[in-house]
């Protein structure tokens, strides 16, 4: 991905150290900012959804996000195929030949803010959206989905000022994307058994 | 290792770390001043959020 959103952090015109950290906050800015719009406007539509929920036994909802957390924790792990609601791609390369390198950093930015529009590498991201669709705990898509995109824009953009320093990063980066899945799935099949422990050990 | 072995061993990992889970459950049973379950959960919801944001920087 960073290879990618690199070349906007490197501009047309060259490397320049100021350019690059300018694009990079305007990215990761872009990027924050539409993610949390995107969460209040489903913490907004989702609200009703989150009262219906409180109604159940809690112990039932926790056992039902375990088995979320599980199947997805296996679908990282590489163990289940299935598709899920997401784009094969993350952003329009064509973008980069259109626009200025700031409105690019800006355009993208907004675009990954939106994660159903986008590849989501990480499959564990739906069992972080769904757990706040039942509003388990208070929380609401709007706290989840604004950190899902500060995350996301924070490691992308310095992600793409080492990149700028050194093209290889990029490959080096890609090296370790089968680790990075197997961090997520480990974490996620930890939480599943977490979870579904509440039914029969009772915890609430 | 092939497909099949490389398969059998995250499902061995998969099956490990899901136990993990189930353990610490059992721990928080122990706990009589930590038996929040919400509050935990809350913890994972809001640290995996951001985690599975942050981990796109691995992403192709």
């Amino acid at each position: 991905m960073v290879q990618t959103i690199g070349p906007v952090g490197y501009g047309r015109s060259g490397y320049s150290k100021i350019g690059a950290w300018k694009l990079a906050a305007i990215f990761c800015a872009a990027l924050t900012v539409c993610a949390l719009l995107i969460g209040l406007l489903l913490s907004i539509a989702t609200f009703p959804l989150g009262c219906l929920f409180q109604t159940f036994a809690e112990q039932k909802v926790y056992f039902a996000l375990g088995i979320i957390a599980l199947w997805l924790a296996a679908i990282d792990l590489g163990i289940l195929q299935f598709r899920l609601p997401e784009h094969p791609w993350q952003v329009p390369r064509h973008w980069v030949l259109k626009f200025s390198p700031p409105k690019l950093a800006l355009l993208y930015g907004t675009y990954l803010g939106v994660p159903m529009l986008t590849y989501i590498p990480h499959k564990t991201f739906f069992f972080v959206l769904a757990a706040s669709l039942t509003w388990v705990g208070g929380i609401s898509p709007l706290v989840t989905l604004g950190l899902y995109g500060a995350g996301r824009g924070i490691a992308i953009a310095l992600g793409t000022l080492f990149y700028v320093e050194d093209r290889r990063f990029g490959d080096v980066l890609l090296s370790k994307y089968s680790k990075s899945k197997l961090y997520s799935g480990v974490q996620f099949a930890w939480i599943g058994g977490l979870l579904m422990s509440a039914l029969p050990y009772g915890l609430s | 290792m092939n497909r099949q072995q490389s398969r059998l061993v995250r499902l061995v990992v998969l099956g490990l770390a899901g136990f993990a889970g189930h353990i610490t459950a059992w721990w928080i049973t122990l706990q009589s001043d930590y038996s929040n379950l919400t509050a935990v959960l809350g913890f994972c919801v809001v640290f995996g959020a951001f985690l599975s944001g942050f981990l796109s920087l691995w992403s192709p």
